[in-house]
């Protein structure tokens, strides 16, 4: 048992926030949502301020999640985490792993004495992402695509763009010290407390991701280059991206102060 | 002067920064940044270890609020003696051997937050400082391997040796999670005093909290130090820089016989650990040794090589010599570090010259020609089985007087014996233009190996562990039933014996002519050479279960 049960399983407010913080099979909903939109822009609000309303949805509750959400939450991101493992579409890769990392968010509600500190994280683990919409956003731009194999050896022809891009979905990864490393630290200290099924599916949604985003990471940039003279993003752009990326984990290393 | 150990992983991070910011203007000067930093942090650690040797002592020198805490104790020093040592042979080594090759500055860049993030596990005073060193030394090493990005197979093996490291990663979190549960504090020193003062007070899933901690640390050291079923990654790896290589099995590797040095204190509250330990650490040494024999490629001989050593390394925390292993890491790192960094030129050398010397060893090992005649085998047992024991006894005996009544001492003493026995038995049929001279240098040897081993470990003993009853607690929860043991001991001897006495036979009898018994070695070959078949049944399961995604994906129609 996760939570005090005594919860009352309808709560609307409880369901509305398992749209939010996509539980299966209402994540079925924001995929379809995420894909329509055609552009980046509206990819990166709906990115950035999805999971925002789920978190403010979880705390107006006044009540732990019931233990059914906090199950199908787990449950959910092991779903999106091991299918996630075959994408090479960039929008479907991003839309998997935001359902899977923001599922976590479920078992970390009461974790936090502030309630700040679940919309940061929440923004901490969406910032990522929105940061690898932009960059497939450039790529469909040069390439009409963005689709991990179908043109890899970034590494060499872009080394500007591929620097963000690992960077990038090392944070997505959740790998230290980025703020992802905090929220999946918080969930295991959770669910540790519970049982030891509930931490072993933690370890398998992790272990996913790391594969997911080491095989995004062999379709795009390794190989050999086979495109004459592309041009890299700026240098310009190519700090403000290290600014925000330098700036994810410096916030990181605060948040993970606050576990102490 | 403890505070100087923050210097120690804030350096190469300086240097990294340094390098990546200034790139352009630096050129090739990047290895010049790398290097200076990389001295002056070995002689910030040789200080630091220098102040141990005087007086050790444990300091912890935290940034505040229970996290980012650095450890200065005798254990933190020498590994940062051994860390910032290695890599800075590393760093000068690698000046020239890189300068041909693309990204000689993101190769500097990788190597100092390598040693950042080792440094930084070495000292970790606390479990998140610790957890945040250990995930990222896996992801470092991920990218150092696959440093070559047209290389799509090193950057497969990368893959390989990230997961695995990913399972101990996981292993070590899941650790962290419940000492954190039990105890409410992540400060090493805090949980370790308190688990001293109340052995076996708490419990998680039916286990005491020493029990299960220590599986999963146990798990996490052998998923770094490449324990068998964790192995496959080791030997597929030398596709990176040679430099690489060498920091890998010099250095990276080890990370397994520390760490549980690191949590000995819990180790020493287990019940089964220990054993299975040992047991794990033997299966891998007597398997990395049998793929090593069978290995046509050097580099993946070499793999394997260092393969069985870890487990030799692992075998000896199972009987409860945790110091011991420390210093088997250490005299490892050195004859593996000087085999590859010298792989080069030993390599440029063998084109004009192969060195082998074409006399009586050549022939005896390489052509297979033994003594028409040979000694008289009775003189050569009693040799063989009398001198080495002998040799290893005496050397024992003058470090501590009652050896004999830990377990672990014992079996150590058994492998030497094997080892020192083997040696002696092959002479039995190398020709040999001065038997006596050849035999004599073959006992110095062996001698001053075997004294020099056992006083220099025990030094180790005294200098990582002062506390004698921590050392007597620790060797205690290694111990076996007598009975058990004693048991053991005979089956093994008499399986070794065995063997040898079956080697002799099939000689004799020229066996390996005969159809049935070629038939039977070359299936034996061909499972020992095809490695298992344990690398064919990891690719079928990663295959089934990328199959198993798409197929729900197709299911579900992609949302």
């Amino acid at each position: 048992m996760f939570y005090s049960d005594g919860v009352n399983l309808m709560d609307s407010k409880i369901l509305a926030a398992a749209l939010f913080l996509p539980l299966f099979p209402l994540s079925i909903l924001f995929n379809v949502l995420f894909e329509g939109l055609r552009k980046p822009l509206p990819r990166i609000v709906v990115l950035l301020a999805w999971p925002q309303i789920g978190a403010w949805l979880l705390q107006e509750a006044n009540s732990a999640p019931p233990d059914w959400a906090v199950h199908l939450a787990l449950s959910t991101s092991l779903l999106y985490g091991f299918r996630a493992l075959v994408l090479r579409e960039l929008t479907h890769w991003i839309s998997f792993l935001a359902i899977s990392s923001w599922s976590l968010l479920w078992l970390i509600v009461g974790f936090f004495d502030n309630t700040e500190a679940l919309h940061l994280l929440a923004l901490g683990v969406s910032l990522p992402l929105a940061i690898l919409t932009l960059l497939g956003g450039q790529l469909e731009k040069k390439f009409g695509a963005s689709y991990a194999g179908l043109y890899n050896g970034l590494g060499h022809a872009m080394p500007r763009f591929s620097g963000v891009f690992v960077f990038t979905i090392l944070a997505i990864l959740a790998t230290p010290v980025f703020p992802g490393f905090t929220t999946m630290t918080a969930a295991f200290l959770e669910v540790t407390k519970a049982s030891l099924a509930g931490s072993i599916m933690l370890c398998l949604i992790w272990l996913t991701w790391g594969w997911a985003g080491s095989r995004l990471i062999q379709g795009f940039i390794i190989g050999k280059e086979h495109h004459e003279e592309i041009e890299d993003i700026s240098s310009g752009l190519t700090w403000l991206y290290a600014l925000i990326l330098t700036g994810l984990a410096a916030f990181g290393i605060f948040t993970l102060g606050q576990l102490s | 002067m403890e505070q100087l150990i923050l210097l120690l992983p804030a350096l190469p991070i300086l240097a990294a920064l340094t390098n990546q910011l200034f790139a352009k203007k630096l050129g090739r000067s990047v290895a010049k940044v790398s290097v200076r930093t990389g001295l002056i942090s070995f002689i910030i650690a040789s200080i630091l270890l220098g102040d141990q040797l005087a007086e050790s002592h444990t300091t912890g020198i935290g940034l505040g609020n229970g996290f980012g805490i650095l450890l200065a104790d005798p254990l933190s020093c020498l590994m940062a003696v051994l860390i910032t040592g290695i890599s800075l042979i590393v760093r000068i080594y690698s000046v020239k051997y890189m300068a041909e090759e693309e990204g000689y500055g993101r190769f500097f860049i990788l190597l100092d937050l390598m040693v950042a993030a080792l440094l930084l596990m070495g000292s970790a005073g606390d479990l998140l400082t610790m957890l945040v060193a250990w995930h990222l030394v896996g992801v470092v090493l991920y990218f150092l391997l696959g440093f070559n990005l047209r290389s799509a197979t090193a950057s497969r093996h990368a893959f390989w040796t990230l997961i695995t490291y990913r399972i101990g990663d996981l292993a070590m979190m899941l650790a962290a999670a419940i000492l954190y549960h039990t105890f409410g504090t992540w400060s090493l020193p805090e949980i370790f005093t308190a688990i001293r003062s109340a052995p076996g007070a708490h419990t998680y899933g039916g286990f005491t909290v020493e029990e299960i901690t220590g599986s999963l640390v146990a798990v996490a050291a052998f998923a770094r130090s490449a324990q068998f079923l964790l192995h496959a990654w080791l030997p597929y790896t030398m596709g990176g820089p040679t430099p690489v290589s060498a920091l890998m099995h010099v250095g990276i590797v080890n990370a397994g016989g520390f760490v549980i040095n690191r949590f000995a204190p819990i180790f020493a509250q287990t019940e089964t650990v220990l054993h299975v330990i040992f047991f794990v650490g033997l299966i891998t040494a007597i398997i990395g040794s049998v793929l090593m024999l069978t290995q046509n490629d050097i580099k993946k001989a070499l793999g394997y090589s260092t393969m069985g050593q870890m487990g030799f390394m692992v075998m000896e925390c199972g009987v409860g010599a945790f110091s011991l292993a420390i210093y088997h890491l250490i005299a490892h790192g050195f004859f593996k570090g000087t085999l590859f960094l010298s792989a080069g030129s030993a390599m440029s050398k063998a084109r004009k010259h192969d060195g082998v010397p074409k006399k009586d060893l050549y022939t005896f090992a390489v052509e297979r020609k033994t003594a028409t005649k040979r000694q008289p085998w009775v003189t050569m047992a009693l040799i063989t089985i009398a001198v080495p024991i002998t040799i290893i006894f005496i050397a024992h005996w003058l470090v501590a007087k009652d050896f004999y009544q830990k377990q672990g001492a014992i079996i150590l003493l058994f492998f030497g014996w094997v080892t020192g026995a083997q040696l002696l038995f092959t002479t039995y049929r190398m020709k040999a233009q001065n038997f006596p001279r050849m035999i004599g240098t073959i006992l110095v040897s062996f001698t001053v190996l075997i004294i020099g081993y056992t006083v220099i470990s025990h030094a180790f003993d005294l200098f990582l562990y002062p506390d004698e009853e921590f050392r007597k607690q620790i060797y205690k929860t290694a111990t076996i039933e007598v009975i058990w043991f004693d048991l053991l001991l005979i089956l093994t001897t008499l399986v070794i014996v065995a063997g040898w006495i079956l080697t002799y036979y099939s000689e004799q009898n020229r066996l390996r002519e005969k159809e049935r018994f070629n038939n039977l070695w070359l299936s034996f070959y061909a499972l020992v050479s095809r490695e298992f078949y344990l690398m064919d049944i990891y690719s079928w399961m990663a295959r089934s279960l990328l199959q198993l995604a798409a197929r729900i994906n197709v299911l579900l129609r992609w949302r």
